[in-house]
């Protein structure tokens, strides 16, 4: 079974690495319900401020987990706004957390519906 | 000749005035000069005395004579004049007069009167010989005077006599004279003329250049002695002319020579100056050369053109830089002349005087020259001023080019990254499921499965980053690791990969360690391993029938078994495959280059691997050659340097070794190799091994009564398989049939197969080729169960460390929520029990109370990111206290891993996390602390 948003065999991989408790991964996606919105939050206030620092690193907060859950787009979405971080050369970042956070949205109804069984 | 002495004395006379002339007389007269007076007045003397004696006695005689003539003639008279016989008295007188002396005579009477006389006797005062005679008269007894008798004797006759002498002494003194003279002369010239004339003649040829003559005089006197020296003089001068005239003639031909030198050198100075004006003339670069005091000497056409733009301008050498400035600055020719002529010309004089690096100028027109200042040795300054619009042209374009071949590669470097990571989650997936597949209670075959998915998975990811490496490789930066490597281990799991392949292609693969290679070596396993695999890979795909063979041996066996020696093992890969032809040898190193393109279509393969074996090899100090013959096969060969390694545990090795020492194994396998190889493997674990190379063979030794402890059967034979022959073998030996052991390359997913294999109820089945360790655990639970079943414990995932004591202490420091609670879990799961902590500042302060194994460490954190961290505490901690601390982050280039070693991390995962590399920097943090321990 695959997914446009979700790479299921990733999220399948961290659920064997955690130990294979679906019970564990539930937790976790929770955990990513509450913690996904705070990062954008994040994201979306040092986008505004210009703090490319903070922006860098809650990008790659964001781009790690997505990669966890297999959020493939997200993670390329936040990837790719980290390296401009990194470079100094941010076009717009309002307008790229925004992309950012239409992405994430996307992934949290996928992750939703994601059926591991 | 006395002329010619003359003539050679006045030869030998400095030319001079007539008043010098009087002086040259000769030898001779001057001898003359002395002699002739002194014999003359010697003469006269003598003479002189001889007259006068003879003299002497002429008066003398003639005195006697008158004395008697007297005394006789008076007796004569007496009587005459007695009888005055006057006439007879006359003629008496007149005879007397015969004789010539007498000059007169006269007679005189007793009374004195004349009586008679004779002769001139007016003579008689005349003469100085007058005598006078008394005449006496004996008359019987008495004597009666009568008279006297005078005479008179001339002197005529002694002057007469005188006469005759002095004639006689006249002609004597001119004889004597003369013979003087001659005698003189001639000894004059014989004793010293003769030898002057010939010293002069000697002397007169001294201006020829024949050798002096040397006189030919030998006398013992004073001129001989002369002579002799005069001649050993002539032999010194001539030697010493020689040696003079030598030396002059040297030093003519020297002068000679030096002047030709010197006529051709000023030639050639001519020539030279001339081209080199002619040069600077034409050169194409303005030139310009200015004295110490920055006047022109010499400019070119070009110089003035530039400079005044006008080749035909006036410049004449003499002029102040400055003024050639100034000239310059009014023809518009230098834009920045234009808008501040003053600051132009005061940079242009600093830069001129400041001579060196050349700088770039531009000239209206949008044109560039390029003005090398260069100081002369002597203090000036030559300025050359190279047109280089075209150059500036190029470079500009250039840069251009190069910026967006740097974007490209950057572009490149990114999509590499990009893909290395889409590859890599998939595969993670593989890794991860097998490792979990592990945990699971397998059999023998399943687990070995499931080990090899592992395995592959593993090397798969390696070779994504090798790719990502290649360029690393090309640019030299890649760094291999020096860590204990398991050789047999690391052999033979590159073969085992390959097994596969080789099964599908049935080949024969085989591998065979020389017993004598170390068991363990410092050096990189992962990296050696891919240069197993693309040989291997190389050889399996260019082979279709026959077999790939892989050969490891020492050069240095001794040291094989003492740590830290250094040792040196060749690898050798021989295939039976399509070979190479000689002529495409050179291209195999190559990158992107296989042997021919119809190659690339048959076989596949993007080509880099040879390049990167090679370059990998040649990292480890290794040589990589190649041998091989078109049609035959191929042989790749390969030496590795490097340090005895102890491996740590082989408890279990030794263990299972000790078991089975001794046991009598029968190899049954019709592929020569294979048998050699397992022969020789079981000789060195001190086993008894007997092969026979078919089931017929091995029967006929059975049925003989040999005795075996396990027999080793091959599937694949020819005739008889594997498992006809152990149905044969059963028959024959009934209950005393040993335990048998399969070998197969056959898929063993093929279910009839699989179903044979359970039927025939094998001790064990193993895939060829076989590891070491699996076939000794395989001999050993056969062989000796009760002590394998300690060692061979079913291992799972965490089971490679379950006697790594879970004490570890481990801190996972992240700041992201659901990260810490995905390590949290994989490390419960692991059996660790980890404290976490949310950033750097926490983990910095929870070291600092709590003593840690291990610090997982998340890179990227706000306020303070993990290397920081690290930093902190690494400073705060006694160095033997400092955790192992392992960098976690989700950036997938595993090319960071050195940046992450260098900012003072031990240890590198990537995120997500894998579970094998999070066991091992598990494994290697246990290993820190225990040598801590031991060293405590």
């Amino acid at each position: 079974m695959s997914d446009d948003v979700i790479d299921i065999e990733a999220l399948r991989r961290l659920l064997e690495v955690i130990g294979g408790d679906p019970e564990d991964l539930e937790e976790l996606l929770e955990e990513f319900e509450e913690v996904g919105p705070s990062t954008l939050k994040t994201m979306q206030d040092s986008a505004s401020a210009d703090d490319l620092d903070t922006l860098r690193i809650s990008s790659h907060g964001l781009k790690s987990n997505a990669r966890d859950f297999g959020a493939t787009a997200l993670a390329t979405a936040c990837e790719d706004l980290e390296h401009a971080c990194k470079a100094g050369e941010v076009e717009d970042p309002v307008a790229q957390v925004q992309a950012i956070s239409v992405e994430l949205d996307r992934a949290r109804a996928a992750l939703k519906a994601v059926s591991l069984s | 000749m006395p002329g010619q002495i003359e003539d050679g004395l006045s030869q030998l006379k400095p030319p001079g005035g007539p008043s010098r002339v009087r002086f040259t007389r000769s030898v001779q007269s001057k001898f003359l000069l002395y002699v002739v007076p002194l014999v003359l007045v010697s003469t006269v003397v003598v003479f002189g005395l001889f007259e006068w004696n003879a003299r002497r006695s002429a008066e003398q005689q003639l005195q006697v004579k008158l004395e008697r003539l007297v005394e006789i003639q008076s007796a004569v008279v007496a009587e005459s004049l007695w009888n005055v016989a006057d006439e007879q008295i006359k003629l008496i007188l007149t005879a007397l007069l015969t004789d010539s002396d007498v000059l007169a005579a006269e007679v005189y009477d007793e009374r004195d009167r004349l009586v008679a006389d004779a002769g001139a006797t007016d003579q008689f005062g005349a003469t100085r010989f007058v005598a006078r005679e008394n005449i006496t008269y004996d008359a019987g007894d008495s004597e009666v005077q009568i008279g006297s008798l005078r005479i008179a004797l001339a002197e005529t006759r002694l002057g007469s006599l005188a006469q005759e002498r002095l004639s006689l002494v006249v002609l004597l003194a001119g004889i004597l004279l003369a013979a003087v003279i001659a005698a003189t002369l001639t000894a004059n010239r014989r004793i010293i003329g003769r030898p002057l004339a010939l010293m002069m003649e000697s002397i007169n040829q001294r201006r020829s250049d024949v050798p002096r003559k040397l006189v030919d005089w030998t006398s013992d006197d004073e001129i001989g002695r002369v002579v002799a020296a005069f001649n050993e003089m002539q032999e010194r001068q001539t030697a010493y002319e020689h040696q003079l005239r030598s030396a002059n003639d040297e030093l003519e031909r020297r002068v000679e020579e030096r002047t030709a030198e010197l006529v051709s050198a000023e030639a050639t100075a001519t020539e030279a100056r001339g081209l080199l004006s002619d040069a600077i003339a034409s050169i194409s670069e303005g030139f310009a050369l200015f004295d110490k005091d920055d006047r022109l000497l010499i400019a070119n056409q070009r110089y003035r053109e530039i400079m005044l733009g006008n080749d035909e301008a006036e410049l004449p050498s003499g002029t102040p830089f400055v003024e050639v400035l100034n000239r310059a600055a009014l023809t518009d020719r230098f834009p920045n002349a234009k808008t501040d002529r003053e600051l132009w010309i005061e940079r242009q004089l600093g830069r001129h005087r400041s001579a060196g690096t050349p700088y770039i100028q531009e000239l209206s027109g949008n044109q560039w020259q390029q003005v090398s200042n260069r100081r002369t040795d002597q203090g000036g300054t030559v300025a050359v001023l190279s047109n280089i619009t075209e150059i500036k042209r190029i470079s500009n374009e250039l840069k251009g080019a190069k910026d967006a071949a740097e974007a490209a590669n950057e572009a490149k470097s990114a999509f590499l990254a990009t893909m290395s990571h889409e590859i890599r989650t998939p595969l993670n997936g593989i890794i991860g499921m097998s490792t979990l597949l592990n945990g699971t209670d397998l059999n023998e075959e399943q687990r070995d499965f499931s080990d090899t998915i592992a395995t592959a998975a593993d090397t798969l990811l390696t070779i994504i980053s090798d790719i990502l490496d290649f360029s690393k490789v090309e640019a030299g930066a890649l760094e291999l690791e020096r860590t204990p490597m398991d050789l047999v281990e690391t052999i033979e799991s590159s073969v085992e990969l390959v097994a596969s392949k080789s099964a599908e292609k049935s080949i024969e693969l085989a591998c065979r360690i020389n017993p004598d290679v170390p068991s363990a070596l410092y050096g990189d396993p992962v990296r050696l391993k891919q240069i197993l695999m693309n040989l291997l890979n190389n050889a399996v795909k260019f082979t279709d029938v026959g077999e790939v063979v892989l050969t490891v041996s020492t050069m240095m066996p001794d040291a094989s078994h003492t740590p830290g020696e250094s040792t040196l093992l060749t690898f050798s890969v021989r295939d039976t495959g399509i070979g190479i032809p000689e002529d495409r040898m050179d291209r195999l190193f190559k990158s992107f280059s296989q042997v021919d393109a119809s190659t690339t279509r048959r076989y596949g393969g993007t080509g880099l691997g040879l390049v990167i074996t090679k370059r990998l090899v040649e990292l480890m100090g290794g040589e990589i050659s190649v041998e091989s013959k078109a049609g035959k096969g191929t042989t790749f060969t390969f030496t590795l340097p490097g340090e005895v390694a102890r491996i740590p545990d082989r408890a279990s090795r030794d263990t299972q070794l000790n078991a089975i020492a001794g046991k009598r194994v029968l190899i049954v396998d019709d592929n020569r190799t294979n048998r050699l190889i397992l022969s020789e493997k079981f000789r060195g674990w001190e086993l008894a091994p007997r092969s026979s190379g078919g089931p017929e063979e091995a029967l006929e030794v059975l049925k003989n009564g040999q005795v075996f402890d396990v027999i080793i059967v091959d599937y694949k034979m020819p005739v008889m398989n594997g498992f006809e022959f152990t149905t044969a073998t059963r028959e024959l030996l009934g209950a005393n049939c040993p335990p048998m052991i399969l070998f197969s390359s056959i898929s063993p997913l093929e279910s009839q197969f699989r179903e044979g294999v359970a039927k025939m109820n094998y001790a064990a089945s193993l895939t060829k080729p076989a590891k070491s360790g699996q076939l000794l655990s395989a001999l050993a639970r056969t062989l000796a169960p009760g002590v394998v079943s300690e060692v061979a414990q079913p291992e799972n995932a965490a089971g490679n460390d379950a006697d790594l004591s879970h004490d570890l202490r481990v801190l996972l420091v992240d700041d992201n929520s659901i990260n810490q609670k995905v390590g949290r879990k994989i490390l419960k799961r692991l059996g660790y029990d980890p404290v976490v902590v949310s950033s750097g500042e926490e983990a910095i302060e929870t070291c600092q109370g709590n003593e840690f194994d291990i610090v997982l460490m998340d890179i990227e954190m706000p306020d303070m990111d993990g290397i920081a961290a690290t930093n902190h505490i690494r400073s705060l901690l006694p160095e033997d206290s400092v955790p192992y601390i392992v960098a976690l982050t989700a950036n997938a280039m595993n090319s960071e891993r050195e940046n992450y070693l260098k900012s003072g991390m031990d240890d590198y995962l990537s995120k997500p996390i894998d579970v094998e590399a999070l066991t091992q920097s598990l494994v290697a943090a246990k290993k820190l602390r225990d040598s801590r321990l031991t060293a405590h």
